[in-house]
């Protein structure tokens, strides 16, 4: 069971990844992209998607007894949330440099939510919302 | 004589399964309990993050958050109905072929299609494109779950039902959910991740 938990884990945590950059690829959302063209994020999509579930329905037999909806519910939330975190962290490691490069015309023409990550990484942004915060404090 | 019909439809589309080598690795490829689950979840996922307007997005993400709750009451109903009325397995008093485990808890009204029937149906409310792939694929996965032998016709047309009268009965009640929907899409725009 600790094996089937964990190969569900693993399989919906990188299919997660990888689909979160197509739709932010094809969002435009730059500051949560890992690649600068949505072709490639595209193709990393397609291919991830691909291999891993490959490699989860041919490594061992699925249909037989395994994760309750409950459970599948549970270990499905824990990975696309892992998933998400490590978009985050790995996006604004490698768009460090977003800002400088398409900075947004006015404070006031940042969108809220994930319009502000069109021009800024997460980080960024969360790093500009403190310092607004302490200004206004 | 519905039970008559249904256990003669069961008997048709489960005599498919080990005619056909191709037809039967189709079958055990999509009747398991993650393929199809996992296909709709990842679509589910590209909802909330595509769009390329902020209200398009918007849009997007309240049919994302309404879906999962049409599914989690989906779900409920089904528990409630299952605790009231138990219905055997097909394998059970059928000589039935199997291609998948048996399981042993209700067969009527199929979780599984009552659960995805409620997304599909949410979403294709808001998005016809997006909610005909997702009845596609709750079309394929009942298919496979009779011709493998888990479940009556009958069990998914229910399940289908359910899911159906979960969603409508949500959108009913729109007017009580959509506040709920906008804190939540407003909490999580706050820190930036709607």
């Amino acid at each position: 069971m600790i094996n089937m938990t964990g190969d569900y884990v693993l399989y919906n945590f990188i299919a997660c990844l990888s689909i979160i950059q197509a739709a932010v690829g094809y969002a435009g959302i730059r500051g949560l992209c890992f690649f600068k063209r949505p072709i490639f994020a595209y193709l990393f999509a397609l291919v991830a998607v691909s291999a891993s579930s490959a490699w989860f329905f041919t490594v061992k037999d699925r249909n037989l007894k395994g994760l309750e909806g409950t459970e599948q519910f549970t270990y499905w939330i824990t990975a696309a949330g892992t998933a998400l975190i490590a978009t985050v962290i790995l996006s604004s490691l490698i768009n460090r440099r977003l800002k400088s490069q398409n900075p947004p015309t006015s404070e006031d023409s940042l969108g809220p939510g994930f319009e502000t990550l069109k021009h800024m990484t997460y980080f960024q942004a969360v790093k500009r919302s403190l310092q607004k915060k302490r200004k206004q404090a | 004589m519905i039970a008559d019909a249904d256990t003669k439809l069961f008997e048709w589309i489960n005599s498919l399964a080990g005619r056909n080598w191709l037809l039967d690795k189709f079958v055990m490829w999509t009747v398991n309990d993650y393929f199809i689950p996992i296909l709709m979840t990842l679509l589910m996922v590209t909802l909330w993050f595509s769009g390329r307007s902020l209200p398009q997005r918007e849009r997007n993400q309240r049919v994302f958050i309404r879906a999962l709750t049409c599914m989690g009451i989906a779900n409920g109903f089904v528990k409630i109905s299952n605790d009231i009325f138990f219905r055997p397995r097909p394998y059970v008093g059928h000589a039935a072929h199997m291609l998948f485990y048996p399981p042993t808890d209700s067969s009527f009204p199929s979780n599984g299609a009552a659960v995805t029937f409620a997304l599909a149906t949410a979403v294709f409310i808001s998005n016809r494109k997006l909610g005909s792939v997702l009845y596609f694929l709750c079309l394929v996965w009942g298919f496979a779950r009779v011709t493998a032998g888990v479940h009556y016709p009958f069990d998914i047309l229910g399940g289908w039902a359910f899911g159906t009268f979960t969603t409508l009965f949500v959108y009913y009640l729109l007017i009580y959910v959509e506040p709920w929907v906008t804190f939540i899409i407003r909490a999580f725009r706050k820190v930036y991740l709607a």
